[in-house]
């Protein structure tokens, strides 16, 4: 089980690895110019950056471990899930290409995502959506609703993020309330086009 | 005899150094190996021998360490320089402040998987023999010296921003009566371009420009302003317009047109020009190229009176 865990580990960061792309998008390519003045100089002939903006599609799971209480019990549990997340940010310079993924100096997102695994409940766990703010492209916070459809729960759900690492709090209202610390892998493709 | 440097000047220490200099400033750009190789190389060597690197100068300035504590300061070490590297590595306002002050610098987790080496500096600090190292400690100096410079020294970047530019097609040069007038894209970006028209005047030729604009997409943009010639015989004359969305709606062609009176004759120059773009990135390995040289600027006859004096040109 253990070994079966590392390699499902190592597989999921290779694809994640192999999976962070970008395109890049002519919209918006002129550079910023002062045409009242005449160059002197051959660096003044060439345009200002005027930075970049970015929408991503990340897409990976998530799997995690801590504590439920339910009934006023508490107990260890568990959730393993697969992610989903939409975002859009800015960068105040472009990009090189030397840099192995973009990603906005500041953004947001939206996360649509399934506990599917949980030691939870009957069934699948909650499916959840989920908006944030994402911080130079390696941590975030984001906030939103968990439905179990199993078991007819909801309740509000905050995430914090950063790295590779989550800290997860989910409120089903009247029912539960677990928090869980976990990893999270997700590839990633961006579309980046100048501001 | 100072000690502090024999845990660096060992052979493996020296090897990682040497392998880190040797694949910056050769290997990289040389193509003799694959980039991913190269990229990683230095990751890997550097953080195993800057700890070590680390270790050695704490001990020049603070003073050799208890042989129970060596791992405990090498620990500390090797921890920092794994925080600095990552932070490097994924943060890109970090990055953006390492480049500035090291050069560049790659923003890539992928290399966050040489860290481990950093340990493996732990376990050498740990079994490196107690005494005084080889001899030479003048060699020894010298040898940390030569590394703390490599493992600052960093390789230039591999691409640069690039952005469309406005060129002129099919010749710059039109004759003009007794003249030849010369017109060259300076200046190319969101909100317009920018010209250098110069021309060869001969002395008993007598050239000024009239009007000057930009047509594209069938719309006139007159230069905001038509100075006069420069002692060079050139001026610089700007076009204001909405170039970034003339760009997003495609279009990538116009002309360039000045209206000029030689020796009191007016003539109508049309230029045609190509909205012109490379791609987002260029390549500076190989050289960006290099934006057209500014027109040659010809030394004013010692003669002839000054431009704004003559009334010549406008």
């Amino acid at each position: 089980m253990r070994r079966t865990l590392h390699r499902a580990f190592a597989l999921g960061l290779g694809v994640s690895i192999a999976a962070c792309t970008h395109t890049d998008l002519a919209r918006n390519a002129p550079g910023i110019v002062d045409l009242t003045t005449r160059p002197v100089t051959e660096a003044d002939r060439l345009p200002g950056d005027p930075g970049e903006q970015i929408v991503t599609l990340s897409y990976g799971a998530l799997a995690g471990g801590g504590l439920a209480s339910v009934g006023g019990s508490t107990h260890a549990s568990y959730g393993v899930g697969p992610e989903i997340s939409l975002g859009y940010g800015t960068r105040d310079t472009s990009h090189r290409e030397d840099d192995w993924f973009v990603s906005p100096t500041r953004g947001v997102a939206l996360d649509i995502g399934l506990t599917a695994l949980t030691s939870e409940g009957q069934g699948l766990g909650p499916a959840y959506a989920q908006a944030g703010y994402r911080w130079e492209g390696i941590g975030g916070v984001a906030a939103g609703w968990a439905w179990d459809v199993n078991d007819r729960t909801h309740g509000p759900q905050l995430t914090v993020d950063f790295a590779i690492f989550y800290a997860r709090m989910t409120h089903q209202l009247d029912t539960s309330t677990s928090v869980s610390l976990g990893i999270v892998i997700k590839g990633q493709h961006g579309w980046v086009w100048s501001r | 005899m100072a000690a502090w440097t024999r845990e660096f000047a060992r052979p493996l220490p020296l090897f990682t150094a040497g392998l880190l200099a040797l694949n910056d400033h050769v290997l990289k750009g040389a193509h003799v190996l694959p980039g991913w190789l190269t990229g990683k190389l230095s990751d890997v060597a550097g953080l195993f021998f800057f700890p070590i690197l680390l270790f050695a100068l704490t001990s020049a300035l603070l003073g050799e360490v208890r042989a129970e504590r060596r791992v405990a300061r090498a620990s500390v070490l090797a921890c920092l320089t794994v925080l600095v590297f990552s932070a490097m590595k994924v943060i890109p306002s970090f990055n953006a402040l390492a480049c500035g002050l090291l050069g560049h610098v790659a923003l890539d987790p992928t290399d966050l998987a040489a860290c481990p080496l950093a340990a493996a500096s732990v376990v050498y600090l740990r079994r490196a023999p107690a005494g005084e190292g080889p001899r030479g400690e003048n060699a020894r100096r010298i040898a940390v010296v030569l590394a703390a410079v490599a493992s600052l020294a960093t390789s230039a970047p591999r691409y640069a921003r690039s952005f469309p530019h406005w060129k002129i097609d099919g010749g710059a040069h039109r004759r003009a009566g007794c003249s030849e007038v010369t017109v060259e894209i300076v200046k190319s970006g969101k909100t317009g371009l920018g010209a250098i028209v110069s021309h060869d005047r001969e002395p008993s030729c007598e050239v000024r420009i009239e009007a000057a604009r930009v047509r594209i997409a069938g719309m006139p943009y007159p230069a905001i302003a038509v100075p006069a010639w420069d002692e060079a015989r050139t001026a610089y004359l700007g076009f204001a317009f909405d170039n970034e969305a003339l760009w997003n709606d495609g279009v990538r062609v116009g002309t360039f047109e000045l209206d000029v009176s030689v020796g009191g004759q007016r003539t109508a120059l049309v230029f045609p020009m190509t909205h012109e773009w490379t791609g987002p990135q260029e390549s500076v390995r190989r050289g960006p190229a290099p934006p057209p040289s500014l027109p040659v600027a010809a030394p004013p006859e010692p003669d002839a009176p000054d431009a704004s004096e003559s009334g010549e040109p406008r």
